[in-house]
């Protein structure tokens, strides 16, 4: 009965993905930390701290299927203990080696380097996700690096941009993403292995080399001092995604505002069938991936800000914090991986309408090229009474429905200056997109070089 | 650098205050005012306990006399707050001394700090609720005749950013006012809980207040005009989180009002502009344009509040009989929200009041996409004999085409049909695509929600008292 929309049956992968579900399901959870506890007995048993005979059998054993879950599973109703049902499962599977299951470790160690194993195929996953929309991002970029469109600011429409600029915005915020990536893996993939209170008392005086070879064994970096209560890590992580995720979103809600009806620009690809649209409106069709994109994007920034308060530990060990953070990682990490998925989809088969951006473009006629104007005046009479002279002719022009050419060559002042200018430009606005095509080359090169060296 | 009155945080900009505040609001949350707020609490607590025979009248009265910041020395009472760390005892140190001394004794007698900074922002939030609910009822009123006068304008719905079926102005308008009038029910039923007064000594028990402690706070809260609350609240901050969360919920709504003005303002849409003052310059470089800025800082502000309702929540978690965290963090979360938010009704009210509604272009808009976003009645008309199922399918394809819709190609696809050609004439399917004749029962509910502002709640009077600062010209920077 899957209450969580995570978890959703019929309709499912609804806010998630296969490979998300599959790191942070319950099973591959609890194998985490046997992985763990058989890493731990192979480094006791290489620097002979336990019987050789104790560590292959753990190692042997450490496996979720030799374990009794219907036992595990009793005890857990009983025992208010985060780890010690397995450890219990586990010791048993091992018979007469079962005392040196755990040994020395507390269960923060084993749950936190359980954690540092999901987030390692997680980032794995980022990382892939991350490259596949650059590439495609570098592949729209290069083909309309010239397709001219109208920029809006305030939300109205402003001078034209070429299309080509847009993806290389974009492409060029994940690109810094996939640097940040790249810099928290290098702190995030840790393993812990400090004891009750991080002193290592439990572990013996070549604590710190097991902690070392264990981490050796499970691919992780071993932590020279316990990080049980410096959550900065985790919080980080959070805060990565959420900006991931609102880069997302932000490009998600570009594709569904330049969708509207009535501006019709991009367009989210259909679905396969036509599942997409309204049960009783059939002409709809509705950008429905890039909608979902931005709620999970809200939710993902929520989740960050529960990450950074549950940084606020206590002394050595404090619950309160970290069991907030066992709920959070996993839905923050599990939307993100969906939001990028989505994103995939969007962009892979985006649908672009190059006619009506040239349609748009020239909405509001010559006006549009208010800047070019201004800037032609200026040498002449000063940029100041420039705009003061524009603005009004644009405003005559649209109070009496004609062109600004015409307000133009009929105003004494300006027809003078303008008598040796060519104006082609007023019944082609979208020739102004400056250095737009140079800009994305730009872009494109530094990616390339930065990919090749 | 030379000495000046710094005024950094942009609420008390001198350049751009306006966008994020309003004087009125300001004034409320003034210190010098907050300092005269604490001196006129602390004298009515004198005055109570003195009626009450808790302490000698004349000693009541000689503190009333003087407790006026006008006659205190502001410096000392700054330096002192720097080398005492203490926020109250300083402003009662400088009181005492220009009180006679056989009273001065008697000075915040039995009261913890709190009880008096409580209750004074309290006071604070008795003017700023008044306020709210003024300019609340103000765009209540303008959203009613904005609902009613658009009532017949046909317009279309939109749904998922995309065309969905007709609707008129007015109703979407009485839906931003059914929204309102719950903000200002909200807002009403708030103020009740939340002007109280609070005197219940240092850990709630009235130990030190006499015997006489529920009588003396019955007739101070009485005095002051707020409710005397069952029990002490130091860290109990329950109304502050529900008044700085109904403040989110009220700008928030009008941050929707502001973005769909926003979004119907693009000039591919061009149904609703702001005003638009000749000489507002929308671009440094594109003289062409004409942003609607006034609908963004409603979005801006709103955000704003929403941030400091969230923050406001944090002061729940307190711990033992008082937690300074807490009521520190309200006096800067609190001061936000407030201010913010009557920024934020001040604009709204003269978006709606100056809002233009371009029918011409919000005809074009119905017109050009009526085959669209009528499908519902045409599926509907053909389901009768097709059954609605195959009718959805039928429409789904002869539409899906091209991303331009054409009324004539639509229904020339589906004539094309046989099983509609079969039971139907072209005529049929072009009066039932006519948007004016799906409008629903737009009008009937537009009724439904102006009737209800007759129900709506009745501003209290607000009348701003001078700032002590502007009596005695103290404020050097005024």
């Amino acid at each position: 009965m899957p209450a969580h929309p995570i978890d959703f049956d019929i309709q499912a992968n609804l806010f998630s993905t296969p490979e998300g579900l599959a790191i942070f399901d319950e099973k591959n959870r609890f194998q985490g930390w046997l992985d763990f506890e058989a890493a731990l007995a192979a480094a006791q048993g290489e620097l002979g701290l336990i019987p050789p005979e104790a560590a292959s059998a753990i190692q042997a054993k450490a496996s979720i299927e030799h374990l009794d879950l219907e036992a595990v599973r009793l005890d857990y109703t009983t025992n208010r203990n985060s780890l010690v049902p397995i450890v219990k499962a586990l010791r048993q599977a091992c018979g007469p080696y079962g005392d040196y299951v755990h040994h020395g470790a507390t269960t923060q160690d084993a749950i936190d380097t359980g954690q540092a194993l999901q987030l390692k195929a997680v980032f794995a996953l980022v990382q892939r996700d991350l490259r596949q929309i650059e590439d495609r991002l570098l592949k729209l970029a290069a083909e309309h690096r010239q397709l001219p469109m109208i920029g809006r600011t305030h939300s109205q429409q402003a001078i034209p941009i070429s299309l080509g600029l847009k993806f290389a915005v974009w492409l060029q915020e994940i690109n810094r993403h996939g640097d940040r990536l790249q810099a928290l893996t290098s702190r995030a993939l840790t393993g812990q292995l400090g004891g009750a209170v991080g002193t290592m008392a439990a572990l013996g005086p070549h604590g710190r080399e097991v902690a070392t070879l264990t981490m050796t064994k499970l691919g992780l970096k071993a932590s020279i001092a316990p990080w049980h209560t410096a959550r900065d890590t985790s919080a980080e992580t959070g805060s990565f995604f959420a900006m991931l995720t609102s880069s997302a979103a932000k490009i998600a809600n570009e594709i569904f505002q330049l969708g509207k009806t009535e501006v019709m620009e991009l367009r989210e690809p259909a679905p396969a069938g036509k599942s997409a649209g309204s049960s009783t409106m059939p002409h709809k069709r509705n950008p429905v991936l890039c909608q979902r994109i931005v709620v999970l994007s809200s939710h993902v920034r929520a989740l960050a800000q529960v990450l950074m308060e549950a940084m606020l530990h206590e002394n050595e060990r404090d619950p309160r914090a970290l069991w907030s953070e066992w709920l959070a990682m996993p839905q923050s990490c599990i939307y993100t991986l969906t939001a990028l998925d989505y994103l995939k989809s969007v962009l892979f088969d985006l649908e672009i309408f190059p006619e009506r951006m040239l349609a748009n473009l020239h909405l509001q006629q010559d006006a549009i090229a208010s800047e070019w104007l201004m800037f032609t005046l200026s040498p002449v009479i000063g940029k100041t009474r420039a705009h003061a002279k524009i603005s009004q002719c644009l405003d005559l022009a649209s109070s009496c429905g004609r062109s600004v050419r015409e307000i133009l060559v009929n105003d004494q002042e300006l027809s003078d200056c303008l008598q040796h200018v060519d104006l082609t430009l007023l019944d082609h606005p979208e020739t102004y997109i400056g250095l737009a095509p140079q800009i994305v080359d730009d872009v494109i090169r530094q990616i390339n070089q930065k990919r090749n060296g | 650098m030379t000495h000046c009155c710094p005024a950094s945080h942009i609420i008390d900009s001198r350049f751009f205050a306006d966008g994020y505040g309003t004087d009125e609001a300001r004034q409320v949350f003034c210190d010098y005012r907050r300092m005269q707020r604490w001196l006129d609490v602390e004298a009515t607590l004198a005055q109570c306990q003195a009626e009450l025979g808790i302490i000698p009248s004349q000693a009541a009265a000689a503190m009333i006399k003087t407790a006026k910041l006008e006659l205190l020395d502001i410096s000392a009472i700054k330096a002192d707050i720097a080398k005492t760390g203490h926020s109250l005892i300083p402003l009662l140190k400088e009181w005492q001394r220009v009180t006679e001394k056989s009273a001065g004794q008697f000075i915040h007698y039995g009261a913890t700090t709190q009880d008096i900074q409580d209750t004074a922002q309290s006071l604070e939030l008795k003017d700023v609720t008044a306020i709210v609910q003024r300019d609340l009822a103000a765009i209540i009123s303008l959203l009613a005749r904005l609902a009613d006068s658009n009532r017949d304008l046909v317009t279309i719905g939109r749904s998922h950013g995309q065309h969905a079926l007709p609707t008129t102005m007015g109703l979407k308008m009485a839906g931003w006012l059914d929204e309102t009038l719950r903000n200002s029910t909200r807002l009403e039923a708030c103020r009740e809980r939340l002007l109280v007064a609070q005197l219940f000594g240092g850990v709630g028990t009235m130990a030190a207040l006499s015997e006489q402690g529920l009588p003396l706070l019955d007739s101070f809260a009485k005095n002051l005009g707020l409710a005397a609350p069952p029990s002490c609240w130091h860290s109990s901050r329950d109304r502050i989180a529900e008044f700085t969360g109904i403040l989110a919920l009220i700008t928030g709504g009008l941050a929707r009002i502001a973005n769909e003005i926003c979004q119907l303002a693009r000039n591919e849409i061009g149904e609703l502009t702001e005003p638009f003052i000749f000489g507002q310059i929308g671009s440094t470089t594109m003289p062409h344009k004409k942003n609607p800025e006034l609908c963004e800082q409603v979005v801006v502000l709103a955000r704003l509040v929403k941030a400091n309702a969230g923050t406001s929540l944090d002061t729940l978690c307190n711990e033992h009989e008082r937690d300074y965290r807490a009521v520190r963090l309200e006096w800067v979360a609190l001061t936000e929200a407030s201010i913010f938010s009557c920024a934020a009704l001040r604009l709204m009210k003269s978006i709606l009041g100056g809002l233009s509604i371009n029918k011409s272009r919000i005809k074009e808009n119905l017109d050009r996409f009526a085959v669209l976003i009528s499908t519902e009645a045409l599926m509907f008309l053909l389901g009768e004999k097709i059954g609605k199922q195959s009718a959805h399918t039928l429409i789904y394809e002869a539409s899906m085409g091209n991303s331009g819709p054409n009324q004539a190609e639509l229904l020339d696809r589906l004539m094309a049909c046989p099983e509609i050609n079969r039971s139907f004439c072209r005529e049929d399917l072009e009066q039932a695509i006519d948007p004016k004749r799906h409008t629903g029962l737009s009008g009937a509910i537009i009724d439904r929600v102006l009737s209800e502002t007759k129900k709506s709640v009745q501003p209290p009077h607000f009348q701003n008292s001078v700032c002590p600062s502007r009596l005695t010209g103290i404020c050097g920077c005024a």
